[in-house]
């Protein structure tokens, strides 16, 4: 059932990807594997005349229809499922609170899969002239010009959230935006402001009672925060320093209030102070600078970071950077550990003497060295999560081989591998289809710890700053710039509770797998 | 304040020859009288054997010249103007003879016209105050207190050395004209090359010993002597002064190897070194001075009894300084001591402030300005803020863009990318609108700084015809442009890999894509990218260089000699990051730096600055044009006629001691504390001396035709 439903998985992804890229659609999470081929230089082929070839998108669509053919079909015909493996998962399943993480871990994996549908700053669907498009779905960005905007910048990619305030404006037409319209990371959000509102003179901020302390200022644009006049407050009264601009931004004004009255002014711009001050502008309103806090009215549900974006879309972003990793890492560390580890077990010898040897070098280099002279070293092209992953990889692969050696140890003394060499099966025979599942357990119980040991190690090199490059969110980074700001706790409390959050998930995941595979269940009487 | 990611060393030629022959002919425990026709025989050889190798040189481009076909000839004909004024500079240094001169009175020419620079405005509040202490922090304990030597270029020396001493000559910061110091009168000879010093006669060190001519030669010998290790000096020495000589007690003169404008300042630099202090000086100097203060001119010594090795160095006000009734230096060095203690985190160190425990803190950046400073002792008037707008050099932090990569060669492309680059962004969310905008390179030096150059803004469209007219013409799927032939457009920069600077250029390199052109981010650690960009490996570095009053300095990040060695490579380890080299710019910074009247040196200076403006290689970032200071009401900052806070061309308003301990205000201050009564709250804005931009009274030509370059 498991298996069968992979495989449709994996036939569905791949179709979804190739079909895609025929067709010029990006659909989410299946556009990635071309996506990623025509970005890094190393995954894809140079042809004549600036065209590439995305070799590894294709070669990603082959395998996963490949492998997810092969899973359905052998869902069909390998027979009636081992009853050990099903009492497990029965058992498994007995367990609630494993049982529940992992529900709640799927659905997570499926809403970080839905990618742009929710979180982005292109719109789903488009209404302009009478037809629809969908901008999030294409895989080249539409221009201003696209929808009659000739205005300073027509080349420009268009802002969707701006067209949409413009079309409710004009009702030029509709835009459909996602739930959360803000990209993870490339989107650098103006400073944001919130509205002040004026009771017996004093301000208070909008849905608070205590009088404003702080920034306030009038804009010429308040979505572009193009601030006019900014004062300083006191108790909800002008107090302070006051600046002004012009329209172009050159600062011609300077003032000081103290308790609501202006002491002295200064303005040495073109034409006349009066008419200056008296412009039209918006009312006054509170600036908040980044990391701003919530502001639920801007659609900013948990502030903004210190860079300037959205923290909710930010960690969206780094969820789907962790199960990315996880679904890269997991596989390649397992085959490679699984198999190095029961070579040394069956073969044993010198075989296992060298390359326990090997692994005791390696376990002896200080990782983070070799992670901080590798990105000094790496050209900048080349930076990214295959980089990380290469290395994370390079010294994540002896944890399990010594279980996996003395599993192999263990086992090949036992009567089925004598049996299966006497009745003349190879050695890569015996290893896979007679070794590796009597020690499935093994494996299975590790996977999730794996994990959650993954996404604390690149939670950590992010924090240090020898992580992902900017592009990438992350959850590491996020922490540091809350710890730097302990001003602004929406970013530590959010970044802290969505980490612990998964990692406790996935122990429990992890704890019920192991108690589930645990053959001792019966070992004490009652 | 800014991080600033380079250090510049000076507009040092790094010409051949290293110190180990003067080892040959030095030995080891030489004392000065000893010293002194060794070292002249030697800089005597040295100069010989500079002019034999500028000869050969010249004879070869001379060869060269004969075959060379036009487009090299310009080069050539430029090299050799280079050469040939080093030629000269060899002769003139030749024919005065002794570097180390000890001379006879009588050798003074007697038609010199001496000046005293007594008539400049007086630096500092007549209000002030002496006495008191005044509290400070310093990050690290400096390595040692030496003025010279194995790390005595610490960050710590100018406060221990640099501010204190009171040099022969020091410029006004204000005015930026000459007054005196150490030195009463000065005079320049004919050929503007050598400056005659007067010491003034009541000038003694802070133990009473009066200061002589002969010191300075002693100074000399004990920085350029192989009894330490320090070739930067020995450098300094060897190449950028002709002479010393002394005439008698109160008279010597130095000799600079070209004339200069502010050459007596330039001259005046050096310093007297007590021999009496130094007697035992010797091989081993390193280790025996390491931890003795010298006897200064200064106003403040450290007491040996003051130095708390790890913990805390405080200096103490020189009883009976001998310029105390000085003009110029009686308003100033007020507090009777200065403590400077060991505080290794910024955060704990405004803790302490915040705790009454330090006097003054930055507040530069915008985040403690808005937020970190709103506290109860601010709202209680015990602290007082002010901005302070001052007129130092701008910092040039920005894009070097290297001229001898692929791409960058063009100059479209490289406007393009001027136009592409969204500093206003950077400013606003980062900066919250409170720094500004840099317009050009060396910007800020009030008479050399052409005012009208304004930054390119940043501009989708006409970012996007720049590269369109580089041949651009094609988008790709990513949104990026890309010739015909397939190449994109698309450039990394280079820089130290810091959050601060990960933030700033994730927003330059989001707005940089939506005009087509893609800014990959080679963020390394900041060693290996400093030594990427001296290696000119980088396509655009980016970074700032430090740079003084009062003359620009373009040489060493424009001229050729610093971009190509002789093999047509990019040349290694000198600031011309630009690679940049063209005859025309090679004669202006030659006209820069040797140019002997303001006005000649202004022409010279913003003709480059225009050059550099029109042909796009270096996109500026953004500066401060003030600091922001929080210090307890007990110190005073001048509020008089002369002085509004601090003279304006100043770094860090600390630096002049203009400021005060009032220990009245101390006390009141404190017994306000413990029973929690309230001053006024005091946010000051001091704007007396900020540049603001004229308001335009003639409308301003909108066509980017000086941009764009289109008919």
């Amino acid at each position: 059932m498991t298996m069968r439903s992979i495989g449709i998985l994996g036939i569905l992804l791949g179709g979804l990807a190739a079909t895609g890229e025929l067709m010029h659609v990006a659909f989410p999470t299946a556009r990635w594997f071309f996506e990623t081929s025509r970005q890094v230089p190393w995954l894809h082929a140079k042809l004549d005349a600036g065209m590439i070839f995305p070799w590894f998108g294709w070669l990603s669509v082959g395998l996963l229809v490949g492998c997810g053919l092969w899973l359905l079909v052998r869902s069909f015909t390998r027979g009636p499922s081992n009853p050990i493996t099903v009492r497990r998962i029965k058992r498994f399943r007995e367990i609630k609170r494993g049982y529940y993480s992992l529900i709640i871990l799927i659905s997570l994996g499926g809403l970080a899969a839905l990618d742009q549908i929710v979180v982005g700053k292109q719109a789903l669907a488009v209404q302009y002239q009478g037809r629809w498009v969908f901008p999030a779905f294409q895989p080249v960005a539409l221009k201003n010009k696209d929808f009659g905007i000739t205005g300073e910048s027509p080349d420009a990619p268009v802002n969707y959230r701006k067209l949409k305030k413009l079309f409710h404006e004009t009702r030029g037409g509709r835009v459909i935006m996602p739930i959360i319209p803000y990209d993870p990371t490339d989107d650098t959000l103006p400073p944001r402001s919130r509205a002040l509102v004026e009771r017996e003179g004093v301000f208070h901020e909008s849905g608070s009672r205590k009088p404003f302390f702080g920034l306030a200022a009038r804009y010429y644009d308040v979505d572009e925060a193009k601030i006019h006049i900014r004062y300083t407050m006191r108790n909800g009264m002008l107090s302070g320093p006051v600046d002004g601009w012009n329209a172009d931004g050159t600062p011609v004004y300077n003032a000081e209030y103290l308790d609501g009255k202006l002491l002295n002014d200064r303005f040495n711009g073109e034409g006349d102070k009066e008419a200056f001050l008296q412009r039209e502008g918006s009312d006054l309103r509170a600036v908040k600078y980044h990391p701003a806090p919530p502001i639920p009215e801007e659609g900013n549900w948990l502030g903004t970071t210190s860079q300037g974006y959205d923290v909710l879309a930010y960690l969206y972003g780094g969820l789907q950077v962790n199960f990315k990793a996880a679904l890269i890492y997991l596989p390649i560390v397992y085959m490679i550990g699984v198999t190095v580890g029961m070579m040394m077990g069956y073969f044993g010898g010198w075989f296992d003497l060298a390359v326990q040897r090997l692994i005791e070098v390696f376990s002896n280099m200080p990782f983070l060295f070799v992670v901080i002279i590798f990105s000094s070293m790496v050209p900048d092209q080349f930076k990214g999560l295959p980089i990380i992953l290469t290395i994370l990889v390079a010294f994540g692969w002896m944890g399990m081989t010594f279980l996996m050696r003395t599993a192999a140890y263990r086992d090949k003394e036992r009567d089925y591998i004598a049996a299966a060499r006497v009745l003349g099966a190879g050695t890569p025979r015996i290893l896979f289809r007679h070794l590796l599942p009597n020690t499935i357990a093994i494996i299975v119980t590790l996977v999730p710890f794996t994990m959650s040991g993954l996404i604390f190690s690149l939670t950590s090199l992010d924090y240090l700053g020898f992580g992902l490059p900017p592009e990438y969110a992350t959850w590491g980074r996020l922490l540091n710039d809350g710890l730097s700001n302990l001003s602004a706790p929406w970013l530590v409390t959010s970044t802290f509770a969505v980490l612990v959050g998964l990692l406790v998930i996935i122990t429990f995941v992890g704890e019920a797998v192991r108690e589930a595979f645990d053959p001792k269940k019966f070992t004490y009487y009652r | 304040m800014i991080r600033l990611a380079m250090i510049s060393l000076g507009a040092l030629a790094l010409l051949g020859t290293g110190c180990r022959r003067e080892s040959a002919e030095t030995s080891r425990t030489l004392g000065f009288d000893a010293f002194l026709p060794v070292y002249n025989r030697h800089i005597a050889s040295w100069l010989k054997s500079q002019r034999v190798a500028t000869e050969k040189e010249l004879a070869r481009i001379d060869a060269e010249l004969a075959t060379a076909d036009d487009a090299a000839k310009g080069a050539l004909l430029t090299q050799a103007e280079t050469l040939h004024h080093d030629q000269e500079k060899w002769s003139f240094r030749t024919a005065i003879g002794d570097f180390l001169k000890i001379g006879k009175p009588s050798d003074v020419p007697a038609d010199l016209v001496w000046e005293n620079g007594m008539n400049q405005p007086e630096i500092g509040d007549p209000a002030a105050k002496k006495g008191g202490v005044f509290r400070r922090y310093i990050p690290t304990f400096p390595p040692t207190i030496r003025p010279f030597g194995d790390n005595a270029n610490n960050s710590f020396r100018g406060d221990l050395y640099d501010y204190i001493d009171i040099p022969l000559v020091s410029l006004h910061p204000e005015t930026m004209e000459m007054i005196p110091g150490l030195a009463r009168e000065w005079a320049v000879s004919g050929d503007g090359r050598t400056i005659y010093f007067k010491i003034d006669p009541e000038a003694t060190y802070s133990d009473g010993i009066p200061v002589r001519a002969r010191d300075f030669l002693v100074g000399a010998y004990l920085r350029v002597s192989d009894n330490i290790v320090n070739p930067y000096s020995k450098q300094y020495y060897r190449e950028n002064i002709a002479q010393i000589a002394m005439y008698d007690d109160l008279t010597l003169s130095v000799s600079l190897p070209e004339a200069k404008i502010y050459a007596p300042f330039i001259a005046g630099a050096l310093q007297p070194s007590p021999p009496h202090f130094y007697a035992e000086y010797g091989s081993d100097y390193s280790e025996r001075y390491q931890w003795r203060f010298p006897p200064t001119t200064g106003a403040y010594e450290v007491l040996p009894k003051d130095i708390i090795k790890g913990a805390s160095i405080t200096q103490t006000r020189v009883r009976n300084w001998w310029a105390k009734d000085r003009k110029y230096y009686r308003y100033r060095f007020n507090p009777d001591k200065v403590v400077h203690t060991v505080v290794r985190d910024d955060s704990k160190a405004f803790e302490l402030f915040r705790a009454g425990e330090l006097d003054t803190f930055f507040l530069t950046r915008p985040e403690r300005w808005y937020e970190k400073s709103e506290i109860e002792p601010v709202y209680k008037g015990y602290i007082e803020r002010v901005t302070f707008y001052n007129r130092y050099p701008k910092v040039p932090l920005g894009l070097y863009l290297n001229v001898s990569k692929p791409l960058l060669g063009d100059r479209n492309i490289r406007i393009g990318i001027h136009h592409a680059m969204n500093w206003q962004k950077v400013i606003d969310v980062m900066y919250r609108g409170d720094y500004q905008r840099l317009n050009a390179f060396n910007e800020g030096y009030t008479l050399f700084s052409d005012p009208s150059i304004k930054a390119r803004p940043y501009s989708i469209d006409r970012a996007r015809e720049s590269f369109r007219e580089a041949g651009f013409s094609t988008e790709g799927r990513d949104g990026i442009l890309t010739k015909p032939d397939g190449t994109r457009l698309s450039l990394a920069v280079t820089y130290p890999s810091m959050p601060i600077y990960d933030r700033m250029f994730a927003i330059l390199r989001e707005e940089a894509k939506r005009c087509g052109f893609e800014l990959r981010l080679d963020g390394l650690e900041a060693t290996v990218s400093y030594k990427k960009e001296m290696q000119k490996q980088h396509e655009i570095g980016f970074g700032s260089w430090l740079i003084s009053p009062p003359v620009p300095d373009f040489h060493q990040f424009l001229h050729s000699s610093n971009a190509y060695d002789e093999k047509g490579s990019p040349k290694p380890q000198t600031n011309n990051t630009f690679v940049w080299s063209r005859p025309d710019t090679d004669a202006l910074c030659e006209q820069v730096r040797t140019g002997r009247s303001a006005g000649e040196l202004k022409a010279a200076a913003w003709k480059l600055q225009n050059i550099m403006h029109d042909e796009a290689i270096f996109v500026p970032g953004f500066s401060v044009d003030f600091v922001r200071i929080g210090s307890w009401r007990w110190v005073r900052w001048p509020d008089c006629e002369t002085t509004r806070f601090s003279p304006p061309v100043v770094y860090d308003p600390h630096e002049v001691f203009v400021f005060w301990v009032d220990e009245a205000m101390q006390a009141e201050t404190q017994a306000a504390r413990r029973t929690s009564k309230a001053f006024p709250e005091s946010t000051k804005n001091v704007d007396t001396y900020r540049i603001i931009a004229e308001p335009a009274t003639k409308p301003q030509n909108p066509a980017p035709a000086d941009d764009l370059d289109t008919p």
